[in-house]
C-alpha cells in the first residue's frame, strides 16, 4: 500500500494525515496484508452462513426474534454519543 | 479497599480527597465529580464509584478521552449509571482512558498518559487504565470500565486487581460511547472477587434500550459464588504458556496445582496455531470497521468541537483532523481498509471469527473454564509501549484475552502475585453465561493467593 492508497483511505474517513503519520502506517498495512493472505489459507471451505453470529452464541436481539423480524433487515440501527439505537453489522454486504 | 468498608458519606468524602491527591501522581481522571449525598439506600449505599469516561452521565462532561468530545455534555445517563445510582452509589469522577477505547496502554488520552501505581514509568494498560489505577491505589472499591479486546482484564493484570468482562449481553451498553458494537462489553474493577460478583448482579439485566441484552429468565445469574471447584474441569491454555516467561509460569503453575488439590480436573490443551495467529488481525479488521461506522457521527455538526471550514465538507475534514489522535486515526484507516471493495475483508474476518469461536466452543462445551496468565509479565515501560510491535509468537501470550470478546465468553482476571515487583493476573474464561464456574474458580484462586482487598499502598 503506497502513500496515495493511504491518503485515499483517509479521505474516506474524512480526515487528513500528517506526513509522519502516513510514514508510520506502511508497516501496519504490510503486516495486515500478510495476515489477510493467511486468512485465505484457513477459509478453505467457507460459506456465507459463517458471516452471521449463531443464535445462542452472540444473542440476536430478542425483540426481533419475538416479532419474527428477519435480522437481515436490521442494518441501519445505530448507537452514538447522543443516545439512540444500536447498529449491528448487516448480514448482507 | 472493599465495598463493605464504605459506611457513611464521610467515607465517600475521604475517598474523594484521597482520589484527588492520588491523581496528582497518576493522572487518572478526566473530570472529578465533587461528592453529593445519594438519598437512595441499596447495596452500594455510601460507596464511591468511578466511571470510565465513555459512560454517558447527564449534565457531566463525557469525552471518551477524545479531543473532538472535549466539551461534550450528554443529555442523558447510561443505563448502568441509573442502576448504580439506584443502589446508592456516589460517583466521584470520570476516569481517563485510551481515546475512544482504542488502545491498550492509556497513553492516548488528550489529557496525557496515565501512570501505573506500582511503577510510574510503566503503563497501567488500557483502554480502561484510569479506572484500574484508582482502584488499585485504594481510592475506590468499584470502578467501571469497558472491554472490547481486553481493556478491563489487561489493566486489571497490570495493576493487581480483579477485572471482569461478563458474557456479551449481560450488561446494557446503552449510553456507552462505543468502539465496536459486536465486541464491546461493560466491565468493572474491584479488589475482591465477592465485590465483583455483587457488581455484576447490580449491573446486569435486560434493557429495552439495548437490544442485545439478555433476559435474566433465559440465562439466570447465580445468587452466590459456588464455594467449591471440586469436579470442575479446567483447561490450561498451553499455547499461551509456551510464550510465558519462567517466573510468571511458576506463579501460574502453583495456582493450578492448588486448584487440582481442591478437586478440580486439569487438562492441558492447544488450539489450532493457524487460527491463533489470526486473532489480532481478525479483531482489528472487525473492530476498526465497526468503529469507523459508529463514529461517522463525530462530525462537529450536532455536538463536539467544531473546526470551521469554507463549506460542509471542509468543516467535516477540519473537525475530524483536529479532533482525533494518531492512534484513533490509524484504527479508522484500518476500518476503511476492511470495508473497502464492498467489505470483502470485513466479511473474511467475520468468517475467521466464526472459526475461532467454534474452536473455543468445541473445547468449552465439556469444560468449565480455560485458564492462562492474563499477561506474560508485568506492565511494560511507557517507552516500550511506544516502540515497534514484537513478533507474532509473543503476541499470542499478549492477545489471547481477545478471544473472550470475539465469542462473547465471560472472562476475568484475578491477581496472582508479583513478578519482578509488578502484578500479573490469572485469567479465567468460561462458556457463555457460565459466570457460575468462572467466579467459583476466581474465588478459589483468591483464597490461595491471599490477595483479596490488596491495594498499592505508600503512594501519598
Amino acid at each position: 500500500m503506497n502513500d496515495r492508497d493511504i491518503e485515499k483511505l483517509a479521505k474516506d474517513c474524512r480526515f487528513e494525515l500528517r506526513k509522519e503519520e502516513i510514514g508510520d502506517l506502511h508497516e501496519t498495512f504490510r503486516l495486515l496484508e500478510t495476515m489477510v493472505r493467511r486468512m485465505d489459507d484457513v477459509l478453505v471451505n467457507d460459506t456465507e452462513e459463517m458471516v452471521s453470529p449463531i443464535e445462542g452464541e452472540i444473542p440476536l436481539p430478542e425483540r426481533m426474534i419475538r416479532k419474527s423480524i428477519d435480522p437481515e433487515d436490521v442494518s441501519e440501527l445505530s448507537v452514538n454519543a447522543s443516545g439512540g439505537f444500536f447498529r449491528v453489522p448487516g448480514r448482507k454486504p | 479497599m472493599r465495598i463493605a468498608d464504605c459506611r457513611s458519606f464521610e467515607d465517600v468524602c475521604r475517598a474523594y480527597e484521597k482520589m484527588s491527591a492520588l491523581n496528582g501522581k497518576l493522572n487518572a481522571l478526566i473530570t472529578p465529580i465533587p461528592p453529593e449525598e445519594n438519598p437512595n439506600g441499596g447495596r452500594l449505599c455510601h460507596v464511591p464509584v468511578l466511571l470510565k469516561d465513555n459512560v454517558s452521565t447527564k449534565g457531566i462532561r463525557t469525552t471518551a478521552a477524545c479531543r473532538l468530545l472535549e466539551n461534550y455534555v450528554p443529555p442523558f445517563d447510561a443505563t448502568i449509571v441509573e442502576k448504580l445510582r439506584a443502589e446508592g452509589a456516589v460517583f466521584l469522577g470520570k476516569t481517563s482512558m485510551d481515546e475512544l477505547s482504542m488502545g491498550g496502554s492509556n497513553l492516548t488520552s488528550f489529557t496525557g498518559p496515565v501512570y501505573n501505581p506500582y511503577d510510574f514509568s510503566r503503563i497501567p494498560g488500557g483502554s480502561s487504565g484510569g479506572s484500574a489505577v484508582l482502584t488499585a491505589a485504594g481510592a475506590v472499591p468499584l470502578a467501571i470500565g469497558s472491554d472490547t479486546g481486553d481493556s478491563v482484564r489487561k489493566p486489571a493484570s497490570y495493576c493487581g486487581i480483579v477485572g471482569v468482562k461478563p458474557t456479551y449481553g449481560r450488561i446494557s451498553r446503552y449510553g456507552i460511547i462505543p468502539y465496536a458494537s459486536s465486541l464491546d462489553h461493560v466491565g468493572f474493577f474491584t479488589t475482591a472477587v465477592e465485590d465483583a460478583f455483587l457488581a455484576l448482579q447490580i449491573l446486569s439485566g435486560k434493557d429495552e434500550r439495548d437490544l442485545t441484552t439478555v433476559a435474566p429468565s433465559k440465562h439466570p445469574l447465580p445468587d452466590h459464588i459456588d464455594p467449591s471447584v471440586a469436579g470442575k474441569k479446567i483447561l490450561v491454555f498451553q499455547d499461551v504458556l509456551d510464550n510465558t516467561p519462567k517466573q510468571t509460569k511458576i506463579l501460574f503453575d502453583r495456582i493450578v496445582t492448588s486448584l487440582k488439590e481442591k478437586g478440580a480436573l486439569i487438562e492441558e490443551i492447544r488450539f489450532r496455531k493457524d487460527l491463533l495467529e489470526l486473532v489480532l488481525p481478525v479483531y482489528s479488521l472487525i473492530a476498526d470497521a465497526e468503529a469507523l461506522s459508529n463514529h461517522a457521527d463525530l462530525s462537529g455538526v450536532y455536538f463536539g468541537n467544531r473546526v470551521e471550514g469554507t463549506d460542509f465538507e471542509e468543516m467535516l475534514v477540519n473537525t475530524r483532523t483536529a479532533g482525533f489522535g494518531s492512534v484513533a486515526k490509524k484504527r479508522f484507516l484500518i476500518g476503511a481498509y476492511s470495508l473497502s471493495d464492498g467489505g470483502v475483508l470485513f466479511r473474511k474476518a467475520r468468517k475467521v471469527r466464526r472459526l475461532l469461536v467454534e474452536e473455543i466452543l468445541s473445547r468449552l462445551k465439556d469444560a468449565d473454564a480455560l485458564v492462562a496468565p492474563s499477561t506474560p509479565k508485568g506492565a511494560p515501560l511507557i517507552a516500550e509501549s511506544r516502540a515497534p510491535k514484537r513478533k507474532d509468537s509473543v503476541r499470542i501470550a499478549d492477545n489471547h484475552l481477545v478471544l473472550g470478546n470475539l465469542g462473547g465468553f465471560p472472562s476475568m482476571s484475578v491477581p496472582m502475585g508479583l513478578v519482578d515487583d509488578l502484578p500479573v493476573g490469572f485469567s479465567i474464561t468460561s462458556n457463555l453465561y457460565d459466570e457460575w464456574a468462572m467466579f467459583a474458580i476466581a474465588k478459589a484462586v483468591e483464597e490461595y493467593t491471599g490477595l483479596c482487598g490488596r491495594t498499592k499502598e505508600g503512594l501519598l
